[in-house]
């Protein structure tokens, strides 16, 4: 069964209870997470801790697997390794009937969902009753939950109410929540009291003390551990962790990044009792745990952090973007590395990179680059139009050199009717797109031949230098900013050469072209890698472009060569926010408002993805406002919708919009100019706005020409 | 605690556990051990209650129990206390009363223990309101300190815990935070000081 997947992203953008539910939850917790984070003084090392923590206990996983089973045991509990779902349905079937169970009840536990326990032991002809609120809500509903904390958040009042007609047999189911919650504590309360067997997930166990520790807010987890004679406790092996220590550092993380609670109303270590049954469950574990590529998957503690965070997530939910039981990106490299590719290839695509999720990740999983492996491995499955789309977005710098050379007529075709047919045609692109415009000559040309006369009377007069990534954007499309760039860069005095360079590998990495990637990396890598070593600064303006050379190299280089990278690369603006280059940038501007000037030029500012996950976004819009003469707002929205090529698809389009709208309302409720440092976000602002919008670098020329002017320079 | 500095300080930890569990949808009373009693048995009445589950064990030594158990038997509540693994006869027992193993002032939590089946997990589980008793110097400042608490009664011989921040909860509906889920709506440290 394949998904259609542009029909289920246009009735969730339609579901206007599902856009007010997604809207309220991830605002909420977005807000109460953004708190509790603040209050950690010592979060980013908590993270690496986590983080490492995490590698060493799966690289040693045996040692510490065995340490738990020893002190599960000694308690008196049972330890039992279950290689797929298939043995851990037969052990807790058999368990059952062994100890003439007729009554579950089961709390939460995506692990559970994963083996589709509770349907299997429902076909058993046992009775199951999930005791979660939300659970049970979307079980009663025969739903799957949409997200791993709030799994009935999609689901509205009346549709609650509806569940509880059927349920409790009633005419009129309370309008108020709280009734309505006190009706389900009754009726659960009964299950409780009447069960033979409770059947628990498991957050973490603790090797070295045999503690099951689980966190919930409800209390239905006590109640379904302790209040029936058998306890089952399913858990995936990765969920061990060596020591209390170790814990401590996941507990101030879970709750605050999961619900923003500093802990949650419970937090249980459950000591292993005689009639406890541990089901440690593989089921592609060890897959992904042998797959370095995905392996980074398995460091995840089920926060949810990366999905409210997720533009994606937000405007479609869990159902959309999600397989049959794990969601969002994080869910497609658990769906691809312990399941099927082919699931995962179905919905992965709902990554823009963007990479928020990675920013609030308490382990910081570099979930677009999971998805980026992702998608290189699911080319092969892609359809003949969807491959061929793959080859000529991924290769832009070699087409875009014919597109150059042969506008205006390359333009002609491509804008007209028939062109954006073809595209539609053969490549599933998005007709209503207006592609790209050709320019010619490229920026390089132009600054070549602007060199000799320009150069001269610039007032370079220091001894830095920087070297220009000419990137294809900036070269094929955008010549103006790259010229803008050089000006500016000039007359604050910085020497700057165009770096000879290739193509930095993005355009191929967001098409899922690891080796051709790969290629161009390592082709950088033989350019640059003797002068950055030599301490020389690269300077680059499309921030993807800076973000691939920088972060997503070392994926692709061995770490002693992107290293260099990581280090010496900077996105244009961040190198002007440098505090020497600003302040020379303040020199030359005197005409300040507070100068006599009436009014400063209003700029609208949208920062882009790569720059917030590089984390240089504030200092960027700190750096604007600085600037005399210029009034900026910086508008936060988390990604464009653009994002490259996604919304050039035709499968995207229309959620691409919808992510648009979202920062063109913004963008429109202001004064000012609208400006944006990434290509994409500009394009996507034109097609929205119908009007060119500019670089920042753009608007700084300006008001240095006309300071110059006015000053008579 | 026997300078005034040390008291000082205690008196801060106790105000911030105060208003971190207030945040968190619990309250608290700050009184000396002999009127302990007598605000226990007026939380009790304030609430109609009938029932009340008494785990003993986990009590701090300060309160009366003696006078607690008086009074309360004198004000009409039948008392539960001693309640094994049959717990069906607490079902509609509405408050349950329990010491704690220690408290952190930074969250407002409360750290119980025991045996998995004992009669704190019950008593600050089952009924709609569970009221704590503790020391005011069992207040630790941070989480890390409370997980030291823990790790000494660990190894005193593998016991259970739980870490309880404020009454049971749930947003499940329509996104709206319901106290009392599947445990007590109402939480209430008594702080002995
Ligand atoms: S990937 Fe990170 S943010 Fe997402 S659920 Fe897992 S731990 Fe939380």
């Amino acid at each position: 069964m394949t998904r259609d997947l542009p029909a289920e992203i246009h009735s969730a953008l339609n579901d206007e209870a599902l856009q007010q539910a997604l809207g309220t939850f991830t605002q909420a917790v977005g807000f109460l997470r953004a708190q509790a984070i603040g209050e950690l003084s010592d979060y980013e090392a908590l993270r690496e801790r986590a983080r490492r923590i995490k590698a060493e206990t799966i690289r040693n996983l045996d040692e510490h697997l065995e340490r738990l089973r020893e002190n599960v045991e000694a308690r008196g509990g049972r330890v039992v390794f279950a290689r797929d779902g298939e043995e851990a349905l037969r052990y807790i079937r058999d368990l059952a009937r062994a100890h003439g169970v007729r009554r579950i009840v089961k709390s939460k536990s995506m692990t559970a969902e994963e083996i589709g326990l509770t349907e299997h032991l429902e076909a058993e002809g046992l009775r199951v009753w999930e005791t979660d609120l939300g659970e049970r809500i979307v079980q009663l509903a025969r739903e799957r939950p949409s997200h791993l904390i709030g799994p009935a958040l999609h689901k509205t009042l009346e549709e609650v109410r509806e569940v509880f007609r059927r349920w409790l047999d009633l005419d009129d189911p309370p309008q108020e929540p709280k009734e309505l919650a006190r009706l389900a504590r009754t009726a659960l309360r009964d299950a409780f009291f009447e069960a033979e067997m409770g059947i628990t997930g498991v957050n973490f166990a603790v090797a070295e003390t045999g503690h099951l520790v689980l966190v919930e807010n409800e209390g239905n987890i006590r109640l379904t551990a302790r209040l029936p004679r058998v306890h089952v406790a399913l858990m995936g092996w990765e969920k061990v962790v060596p020591s209390l220590d170790d814990l401590a550092v996941f507990l101030k993380l879970l709750p605050r990044s999961g619900t923003g609670q500093k802990l949650t109303s419970y937090v249980s270590f459950f000591m292993p009792t005689p009639d406890l049954h541990l089901v440690l469950l593989d089921n592609g574990r060890t897959r992904l745990r042998e797959d370095p590529e995905l392996r980074e998957a398995l460091y995840c503690i089920r926060c949810g952090a990366c999905l409210d965070s997720c533009p994606s997530y937000q405007a479609v939910g869990g159902h959309v973007f999600g397989g049959s039981v794990y969601m969002g990106g994080i869910g497609a490299a658990w769906t691809a590395g312990i399941g099927s590719l082919k699931e995962a290839a179905e919905f992965h695509g709902l990554c823009t990179s963007c990479g928020r999720c990675t920013e609030v990740c308490p382990v910081r999983i570099d979930i677009p680059w999971l998805n980026t492996v992702i998608r290189s491995r699911a080319l092969r499955l892609e359809n003949p139009k969807h491959r061929r789309a793959a080859r000529v977005l991924g290769e832009i710098d070699r087409w875009a050199r014919w597109g150059s050379f042969f506008a205006p007529l390359s333009n002609l075709l491509l804008g007209s009717r028939i062109g954006k047919l073809l595209a539609a045609r053969l490549l599933d692109l998005d007709p209503r797109r207006r592609p790209p415009k050709f320019a010619r000559p490229t920026f390089r040309a132009r600054a070549r031949m602007r060199s000799r006369s320009e150069q001269k009377t610039s007032t370079a007069t220091t001894t830095e230098g920087v070297k220009l990534f000419v990137d294809c954007f900036i070269n094929h499309f955008e010549p103006e900013v790259g010229l803008a760039t050089l000006r500016v860069l000039e007359r604050l005095g910085v020497r700057v050469e165009l770096a000879e360079n290739v193509c930095c590998g993005r355009a191929a990495l967001s098409q899922g072209l690891l080796d051709r990637a790969r290629s161009l990396a390592k082709a950088n890598a033989r350019r640059f890698l003797p002068e950055l070593r030599g301490g020389a600064t690269i300077v680059g303006i499309e921030p993807s472009c800076v973000a691939a050379l920088r972060s997503e190299y070392r994926h692709l280089l061995p770490a002693e060569e992107a290293r260099p990278f990581e280090e010496r690369v900077l996105d244009v603006m961040e190198y002007l926010a440098r505090p020497e280059i600003s302040e020379r940038l303040s020199r030359l501007l005197p005409g300040g408002p507070e100068n006599g000037r009436e009014k400063g030029k209003q700029i609208i500012y949208h920062g882009h993805c790569q720059q917030k996950a590089l984390g240089v976004h504030r200092e960027i819009v700190a750096f604007l406002q600085s600037v005399p003469g210029l009034e900026v707002k910086a508008v936060e929205v988390a990604c464009c919708g653009m994002a490259g090529s996604f919304g050039y698809k035709r499968e995207f389009s229309e959620l691409s919009r919808h992510l648009g709208r979202r920062l063109t309302r913004l963008v429109e409720a202001q004064e000012g100019e609208p400006t944006a440092c990434g290509f994409s976000c500009r394009t996507q602002l034109r097609d929205l706005l119908g009007l060119r919008v500019r670089h920042p670098v753009e608007i700084l020329e300006e008001i240095l020409s006309q300071g110059q002017r006015r000053e008579g320079l | 605690m026997g300078s005034k500095q040390a008291a000082e300080g205690g008196d801060e930890r106790i105000e911030r556990f105060v208003r971190e569990l207030s945040q968190v949808g619990g309250a608290a009373s700050v009184l000396d051990p002999e009127g302990a009693p007598s605000r226990i048995a007026a939380l009790l009445k304030e609430r109609k209650a009938q029932k009340v589950m008494l785990d003993p064990g986990s009590l701090p030594r300060e309160l009366p129990l003696k006078a607690l158990r008086d009074r309360l038997t004198e004000e009409g509540f039948e008392v539960l206390e001693g309640f094994g693994e049959d717990v069906s006869a607490l079902r509609d027992a509405a408050a349950g009363v329990t010491g704690a193993l220690a408290a952190v002032a930074d969250s407002g939590t409360l750290l119980l223990g025991g045996a998995p089946r004992g009669g704190w997990q019950w008593a600050s589980l089952l009924p709609p309101l569970h009221i704590a008793v503790i020391r005011a110097d069992q207040i630790r400042p941070t989480l890390d300190e409370a997980l030291r608490a823990l790790r000494e009664h660990s190894q005193e011989g593998g016991e259970e815990f739980v870490w309880i921040t404020g009454p049971s909860r749930t947003a499940d509906i329509a996104i709206t935070l319901l106290l009392g889920m599947h445990g007590p709506r109402e939480l209430h440290a008594v702080i002995l000081s």
